[in-house]
């Protein structure tokens, strides 16, 4: 096992999980109420606040995935990441103002809490909760997995337990997130954020420095890379390797789908002082791009040095980050960036089980009208449930990681983001339009991912969608379309907003 | 764009995207684009909007979606232009686009755009007083 063979490896790796650790024992003593343990009390800064949401917003994905995309489907897969560009803008003018508002003048911790308020409907607060808990599960599994083979490889389980490597790793990881989250609720959440988020901007930096180098440039890595037979220019080419629809479609999906994700949003509660949004998107926006140079930079560097005969061709393309970070960085550094990656997996697995705690404990029983006495108490059960029941789905779903992630990612975007985008903007939206729109988001998600992958049932007929339409761009379009039309139909211009402060923070 | 034409503009594209995504033609890539790149700048208009209007966001909004469309437009009329490396820092022409334009220029045009109207426009001094009155309204309901 190579990574084992380096010691500082092992070395940042163990380092980081313990100052994690500190970091949920230390919280744990802050969080004494149900809006501790939600919202983290509602005071935290704007530092803590923009790089908590960067670094959950952020997975492993980003550090993992996007250089093994990269090198499977060249420059066409950064439209994943582009829209970092204006997303931090769009979610502060179109949601995070009025949620942040909303937040204090009524007691709102969760998204469907949101919801309640906007439309004073069970029925749509409690749709949305079925839609996190959804996406959260699969989600947080796909984070579980990804944390679990991270480990697998820093401290080379697979030698010492053979096939119970993956369960007994995941088991490993699980422990740590859950210690902080049950112990600290998001108090620990957003201070671990923190620390996990700057690790992540450092590595990230580092890492982008160390390509160019490898590589000997940009300008030598393109003309290396255009050169070849085995990448040729279509492989530098935006639209060279992909259909149009699954290029721009990524531009479309990611770029719109940030406003229906709960574990993005969830953070704007927590900002003290709503004046503080100010400087978000310059925060968020810089931070974002700041994560994407390793994508950018592993994903450019690796095809070139595969070429140049001085990398194997990858047998993985996921293989593409260890093997640059294992041969081309200084051990110091590839342990801090490792450690930065354990970071961006565990950051994003904190949030999602703080919320769906949320779902379970709070927001699904008052949908139903059976509020629960003490959500504190039960919140922390159901985190280590929620927590186990993901990593329980992403270990017999293993070999589908990048499913499970992009389905989650698909099924916020499509069910939250029309509603929560439109309906706290135009006062004409109605109940009945906003859990019209989740439903189809939600469903239609689903249905399409299951109808492209099943194998079960040969003879259905193929949906007869134009190539490269992605899933997800349909079903996020469709729900745009279901809550609009709705709206028209159902609603008056005024009328549909019955909460005087609610209609007065929708006018601010 | 003012939140009416915002409103009118998302109502018309959704349902069209819909469409291009089940027909194979160049007028479908060139709507979903097209599509693509003004949906977001209706979404922000429809958000930053006060009484309807865009006030001081108009110019930088105006700026942003000719930014994006811009881009766009190029790179699809770039994209396949062969082995042209070294227009920008050693990159293909409709690559340069798509992380100059695309990317880095969008970012910093929103951070500003944002911060400088921020205390003008999206939260007033006034506001502030309004959500104060209403903070100590919800703290004195029983």
């Amino acid at each position: 096992m190579p990574i084992l063979e380096k010691p500082f490896i092992v070395l940042w790796a163990s380092l980081y999980l313990a100052a994690v650790l500190l970091i949920g024992f230390w919280a744990a003593r802050r969080t004494q109420s149900a809006k501790d343990f939600f919202i983290a009390g509602q005071r935290v800064g704007l530092l803590v606040t923009g790089l908590a949401t960067m670094s959950a917003a952020f997975s492993g994905f980003v550090f993992i995935g996007g250089p093994g995309l990269t090198y499977r489907m060249g420059v066409a897969s950064l439209f994943i990441c582009i829209p970092v560009s204006f997303t931090a803008g769009l979610l502060c003018w179109s949601v995070a103002k009025r949620l942040r508002l909303l937040a204090g003048v009524r007691e709102v911790f969760t998204i469907p809490d949101a919801f309640f308020y906007r439309f004073q409907c069970r029925r749509t607060s409690g749709l949305a909760a079925v839609a996190i808990v959804f996406g959260t599960v699969a989600y947080l599994g796909a984070q579980l997995l990804a944390m679990g083979r991270l480990i697998e490889a820093i401290f080379g389980t697979r030698e010492l337990f053979g096939h119970w490597s993956l369960a007994i790793a995941m088991t490993l990881g699980l422990v740590v997130v859950l210690t902080y989250s049950v112990a600290g609720g998001m108090v620990a959440g957003v201070y671990t954020d923190l620390f996990q988020g700057a690790l992540m901007v450092v590595a990230a930096g580092g890492v982008f420095y160390y390509a160019m180098k490898a590589g000997g440039g940009l300008g030598s890595i393109a003309e290396t890379i255009a050169g070849s037979d085995r990448f040729g220019p279509e492989f530098l080419d935006p639209l060279g390797s992909v259909p149009i629809f699954t290029a721009l479609g990524f531009f479309f999906v990611f770029g719109l789908g940030n406003l229906g994700q709960p574990h993005m949003l969830h953070k704007f509660y927590m900002l003290d002082d709503p004046r503080k949004l100010k400087w978000f998107p310059l925060l968020l926006g810089f931070t974002q791009s700041a994560c994407v140079l390793i994508w950018l930079g592993i994903g450019l560097a690796v095809p070139a040095l595969v070429v140049g005969g001085r990398l194997a061709p990858l047998e993985r393309p996921d293989d593409a980050a260890p093997a640059f970070l294992l041969n081309f960085v200084p051990e110091m550094l590839a342990g801090l960036v490792f450690a930065g990656v354990l970071a961006a997996i565990m950051s994003s697995a904190d949030s999602f089980v703080n919320i769906a705690s949320a779902a379970w404990v709070r927001d699904l029983p008052r949908a139903l009208g059976r509020p629960i006495a003490n959500e504190l108490a039960w919140g922390r059960v159901a985190t280590i449930g929620t927590a186990g029941l993901a990593a329980v789905v992403a270990y017999f779903y293993g070999d589908l990681i990048a499913l499970l992630g992009t389905f989650a990612f698909g099924t916020f975007g499509a069910a939250l983001g029309p509603a929560l985008a439109i309906g706290l903007n135009w006062k004409r939206v109605t109940a009945g339009a906003a859990s019209a729109s989740i439903l189809t988001g939600m469903s239609l998600n689903i249905a399409l991912e299951l109808l492209q992958r099943q194998s079960l049932f040969p003879s259905l007929p193929a949906i007869p969608f134009a190539p490269g339409v992605l899933p997800t761009a349909v079903s996020l379009a469709a729900s745009f379309t279901v809550l609009l039309a709705v709206s028209w139909w159902q609603g008056t211009e005024n009328g549909e907003v019955q909460d005087p402060a609610v209609r007065e923070v929708m006018e601010m | 764009m003012s939140k009416r034409v915002a409103l009118v503009f998302l109502t018309l594209a959704s349902p069209m995207v819909l469409g291009c995504f089940f027909i194979e033609h160049r007028a479908s890539f060139w709507i979903f684009t097209l599509v693509s790149m003004t949906f977001p700048i209706a979404l922000i208009a429809l958000g930053g909007q006060r009484q309807g209007h865009l006030g001081p966001l108009r110019a930088p909004l105006a700026a942003l979606w000719l930014l994006l469309l811009g881009s766009a437009t190029a790179m699809l009329v770039l994209s396949g232009s062969g082995r042209q490396v070294g227009f920008l820092g050693g990159l293909p022409p409709a690559t340069a686009v798509m992380l100059g334009l695309l990317w880095l220029a969008p970012l910093v045009l929103v951070g500003w755009a944002y911060a400088a109207t921020f205390e003008s426009f999206t939260l007033t001094e006034k506001d502030l007083e309004r959500y104060e009155e209403l903070r100590r309204e919800q703290c004195q309901d029983p």
